[in-house]
């Protein structure tokens, strides 16, 4: 099969999944939703549980707490709301699991570590209740043996561009409703010329960022079948990173930043703020703090086309424990915080993307920066099945993404190449799937 | 300090072997410290003044010294998203009571290694040093464990008792007794007084400097904890300060300006102690004579 | 009795440091991604550590470090301990500003540091440019990552041993310092011969805390530099808080890595220990 006509395929088949992605579920799904019965309310009158939580934004823990409050006051139960600081959240946990001190429910990013330690939610809310999300959102909360639903998402983020309205206006460059790597470089160049910028282009120090540029040329890591396709998209994946990392070396990103803070994630949101980039690559969940704290015109832009446009999906979800002692009030405290009302609600204050699917079709209506939101939405309906692929590895996402960033890091060093880089991330890979197997 | 006033306080040198007057040795050490005192202060204030700007000037190139606009909202966000005087309380109690905790049971052990002799006295002391050496991090969930099946998680206690014990507290009051006179000591004995007595009347009394010392950098450490406090306090009504900054990076969002504020807040208590104190803080260290 | 006076000390020890500590020891030996579930792996771990490039490579940066860091404070704080003492003018206030930096918390040194260091928007380098001195890469470049770090390391600690010496100064007997003045000794002399021999036994005091501070460094170097450039500035424990904290996690891999630690740092104070006693040093 030529290279050619294996992309077409492949365009065809991510967009069939894409489409297929955002118009499962149910039509009427349960419009009235779930609630506690008698017996519940009175079984649950007077019980505490807690909930673990971080925050990425003000606007998160505001509309949480309100939230809880509504939630007790429907259910007569006490939530202890834990805000937790995300350096060590997940060592934290694991210590409060290790010692019989588990929340009852908890915030997480990463839910692979807890497949053991969640509840069964089927057990609570049924086997259907799992469709009211986007099927491709659940990957990550379904247990890898018993295929239950052990969590469910919270959110969902998609990644992309920002741009700086007002440094391309100055520069003369239009601002792009479609582009591809070469004009968005070539755009970030120019204007960064004429507005004496000190950088072209940033883009957030992690693999989870960079696969999306990966993705873009054709090239992914792990398949939904728990295979390495790195290794069969080698060359495009070659040339998306060396594509980043030369702007890198030559000074056109922020390499500072990204050399300068060893293994620790960076976000270069400063520069931008500081208008010293004109394209920033990040993600949806930007959008809050940038438009609270940035002085000027700025806009969310398409992702760039190569072979595929779109994203890159990512999210947090809510776990209920198996310790819990009020395992059902527990299970109805993730059903409520992710029920239609109160996702909508967050979803709108925190500038987030609707994870559920009546909230898709419906679609949130913000109340400012609806259209960069509206960008996100469009992307994450563009974003190739193939994206996906990497969940299905919950407990090795982040190990495969830093490495990536690590080796990323060494090539703007000079310490190794494009090359050496990619072949030693196949290695890694092949390796830590190994690890599955045992 | 002017120029003059400089010089005129110049003309009063004297070195301490004799009373000559300002010699090229002095001019030296004087530039020499004037050149430390740059080298020190400069990066505090330059980054004081950094909390005051906007994410223009943070990334401005060439530097500004000063702010452009003073970005006083940097401090007033910082406090409408935070609970300021509850850490602060939070800070103060843990910190007040772990050192009083601490200047009592170091001391007490000190003098032990200090003033008797008995049997694994070495021993105990080398492992008592060899108590700094362990890193925290790596035995981080055998301490949960321990510290939750005492019910101390979530308690003032338990951000209190395991911290109170410091080697090296032990170690500088240990090293001060070394220098009281064991005759002392004995005299009191022979006049029948017990030893707790003699420890509490006589010992401790003479111990004042090295106390100050230790209660000192008892502050400093307890103010200064964050993983520590972390593990213990899961809930936001007991977080210190060290914590409560932590709070602000999120897990994809660091708003930097914001963590600059609230750095220089949580230090203000630190310098305003060490601007009204100095004197006392680092006399008290001379004063300890540690051989 | 004495044993009555030790006990408070003792009992938190055991019980917070030292038992953990044990449970730590057990834990070398298995492996485990999250501290709860635990597959025996036998010395593997060890094994692992000694035939890992990494580790090396984290041994040799923190032996860099601690070299470095310990000579450096030790001179150093020497240094500034006789010139204080020496200075009449402004001495109070010297004294208060060389200690600053101690009351400083590591994260904020770390932060601060981060701030004039940088390339680009620092005032370091914009200072060096105006000089004709280049704008260094101070955090993105290997040599000069340790060198910053080795210099952050030793402005946060001076100020300590420096007032360490300076109570060990006090009780030099002047009395003994006159006489040789007197017999016509210059100044130099009189440090080379009375001063410094005299405050032997306060500068192994230093010597010991500044190992031990050296081979504890951590948080501020990973506030600073994160470790890098290229894992130059990535200490002991900056490996041992990775394992136990960051993907990959390593508890086991972590713990014994702490193991040997321990008894890398154990060694050092015992023998400096052993050896001050027998020079009747402490």
């Amino acid at each position: 099969m030529n290279k050619s006509l294996r992309s077409k395929i492949a365009i065809a088949a991510s967009l069939v999944l894409s489409a297929g992605l955002v118009a499962t579920g149910l039509p009427s799904a349960q419009a009235a939703g779930l609630q506690p019965t008698a017996a519940q309310l009175s079984a649950w009158k007077g019980k505490t549980i807690s909930y673990y939580f971080y925050n990425d934004s003000q606007a998160e823990l505001d509309t949480t707490k309100s939230q809880i409050a509504a939630f007790e006051k429907l259910t007569g139960a006490t939530v202890k709301l834990d805000v937790i600081p995300f350096t060590n959240y997940d060592p934290t946990l694991q210590a409060r699991l290790a010692a019989g001190n588990a929340p009852d429910v908890a915030r997480l990013n990463n839910p692979g570590l807890y497949i053991n330690d969640s509840l069964d939610l089927e057990k609570y809310l049924g086997r259907k209740y799992k469709t009211e999300f986007l099927k491709g959102s659940t990957l990550q909360v379904t247990h890898p043996t018993t295929k239950k639903l052990i969590g469910v998402p919270y959110d969902l983020t998609v990644n992309g561009p920002f741009i700086n309205v007002e440094m391309f206006k100055e520069a003369g460059v239009a601002v792009p409703t479609s582009w591809n790597w070469t004009e968005l470089i070539a755009a970030g160049k120019k204007v960064q010329k004429a507005t004496g910028s000190e950088y072209a282009f940033a883009i957030d120090k992690t693999g989870h960022r960079v696969s999306t540029v990966m993705s873009h040329f054709g090239a992914y890591m792990v398949d939904k079948n728990k295979r390495n396709v790195l290794r069969s998209s080698k060359f495009r994946a070659e040339k998306a990173v060396k594509m980043i990392t030369d702007l890198y070396v030559a000074d056109l990103a922020p390499r500072d930043l990204w050399i300068g803070t060893g293994t620790k994630y960076s976000s270069p949101t400063a520069i931008f703020l500081g208008q010293q980039t004109p394209i920033f690559f990040s993600g949806n969940w930007q959008v809050a703090s940038l438009a609270k704290d940035a002085k000027f015109e700025f806009a969310a832009v398409p992702n760039p086309k190569e072979l595929n446009g779109g994203g890159w999906p990512g999210g947090k979800f809510l776990t209920a424990f198996n310790t819990s002692k009020t395992p059902d009030l527990a299970a109805y405290f993730v059903y409520y915080l992710a029920d239609t009302a109160q996702m909508e609600e967050m979803d709108k204050n925190a500038f987030w993307l609707p994870v559920r699917v009546d909230l898709v079709e419906k679609g949130v209506k913000y109340a400012t920066r609806s259209s960069d939101m509206a960008v996100f939405q469009a992307d994450a309906g563009k974003t190739p099945a193939a994206a996906y692929g990497i969940q299905s590895v919950p407990t090795l996402t982040a190990l495969i993404y830093n490495n990536l960033r690590d080796l990323m890091t060494d090539v703007m060093g000079g310490k190794i190449t494009v090359k050496e880089a990619i072949a030693k991330q196949i290695v890694f890979i092949d390796e830590k799937l190994a690890t599955l197997k045992k | 300090m002017s120029k003059l006033q400089e010089r005129a306080s110049a003309n009063k040198w004297s070195s301490m072997s004799g009373k000559k007057p300002p010699s090229v040795g002095s001019i030296l050490r004087t530039t020499f410290l004037l050149v430390m005192t740059f080298v020190i202060l400069a990066p505090v204030i330059w980054f004081v003044l950094s909390s005051f700007k906007d994410p223009t000037d943070l990334s401005a190139r060439p530097p500004k010294i000063f702010p452009t606009t003073w970005a006083f909202s940097n401090y007033t966000e910082a406090f409408q998203m935070y609970n300021y005087m509850r850490y602060f309380t939070n800070s103060v109690i843990v910190t007040v009571v772990a050192t009083v905790l601490t200047l009592l049971i170091n001391s007490m052990a000190a003098y032990a290694f200090a003033k008797y002799n008995f049997r694994g006295r070495d021993g105990l002391f080398v492992l008592t040093l060899a108590m700094i050496m362990i890193p925290l991090q790596v035995i981080l969930i055998p301490i949960y464990l321990v510290v939750s099946s005492l019910g101390l998680v979530n308690t003032y206690w338990g951000m209190i008792i395991p911290a109170a014990a410091t080697p090296t507290g032990v170690f500088i009051i240990r090293q001060y007794m070394l220098t009281i006179p064991d005759e002392l000591i004995e005299a009191a004995r022979i006049d029948g007084a017990g030893e707790f007595r003699i420890f509490a009347r006589i010992v401790l009394p003479l111990c004042r400097p090295a106390l100050a010392v230790v209660a000192i950098f008892s502050i400093l450490w307890r103010w200064n904890d964050f993983l520590w406090p972390l593990l213990i306090a899961q809930k936001e009504e007991l977080y210190t300060l060290p914590v409560a900054l932590a709070l602000l990076n999120g897990q994809l969002v660091v708003p930097y300006n914001i963590v600059l504020a609230m750095s220089v807040m949580s230090i203000i208590p630190v310098l305003f102690m060490f601007v009204f104190m100095q004197r006392q803080i680092v006399q008290g260290i001379a004063q300890t004579g540690i051989k | 009795m004495p044993y009555l006076f030790v006990a408070p000390n003792m009992f938190i020890f055991l019980t917070f440091i030292i038992w953990p500590a044990i449970r730590g020891f057990q834990i070398s030996f298995y492996d485990s991604i999250d501290g709860r579930t635990f597959t025996p792996v036998g010395a593997g771990n060890y094994r692992a550590i000694f035939g890992d490039p990494t580790v090396a490579e984290v041994a040799k940066n923190t032996a860099i470090y601690v070299i470095f860091y310990v000579i450096i404070s030790t001179v150093l704080s020497i240094a500034f301990a006789l010139i204080v003492n020496e200075q009449q003018f402004a001495k109070g206030f010297f004294r208060a500003i060389l200690f600053l930096p101690v009351m400083l918390s590591p994260v904020v040194v770390g932060l601060i540091w981060n701030d004039v260091l940088d390339r680009k928007v620092g005032p370091l380098n914009s200072l060096l440019e105006a000089l004709g001195g280049g704008s260094p890469g101070w955090l993105i470049e290997p040599k000069l990552g340790m060198i910053a770090v080795i210099f952050v390391g030793v402005w946060v600690h001076l100020g300590f041993y420096s007032i360490i010496l300076l109570a060990g100064l006090q009780g030099i007997d002047r009395s003994l310092l006159e006489a040789a003045a007197m017999d016509g000794a210059t100044r130099p002399q009189i440090i080379r011969t009375i001063i410094l021999p005299l405050l032997k036994p306060t500068t192994l005091v230093i010597l010991i805390l500044a190992t031990i501070h050296g081979f504890q460094s951590f948080d501020f170097i990973y506030t600073l530099t994160g470790g890098g450039p290229f894992g130059a500035t990535t200490l002991i424990v900056q490996y041992i808080y990775d394992r136990a904290f960051q993907t990959p996690i390593q508890y086991g891999l972590g713990s014994a890595a702490g193991v040997v630690l321990f008894m890398i740092i154990f060694a050092f104070t015992a023998l400096n220990f052993l050896l001050g006693k027998k020079r009747q040093a402490i």
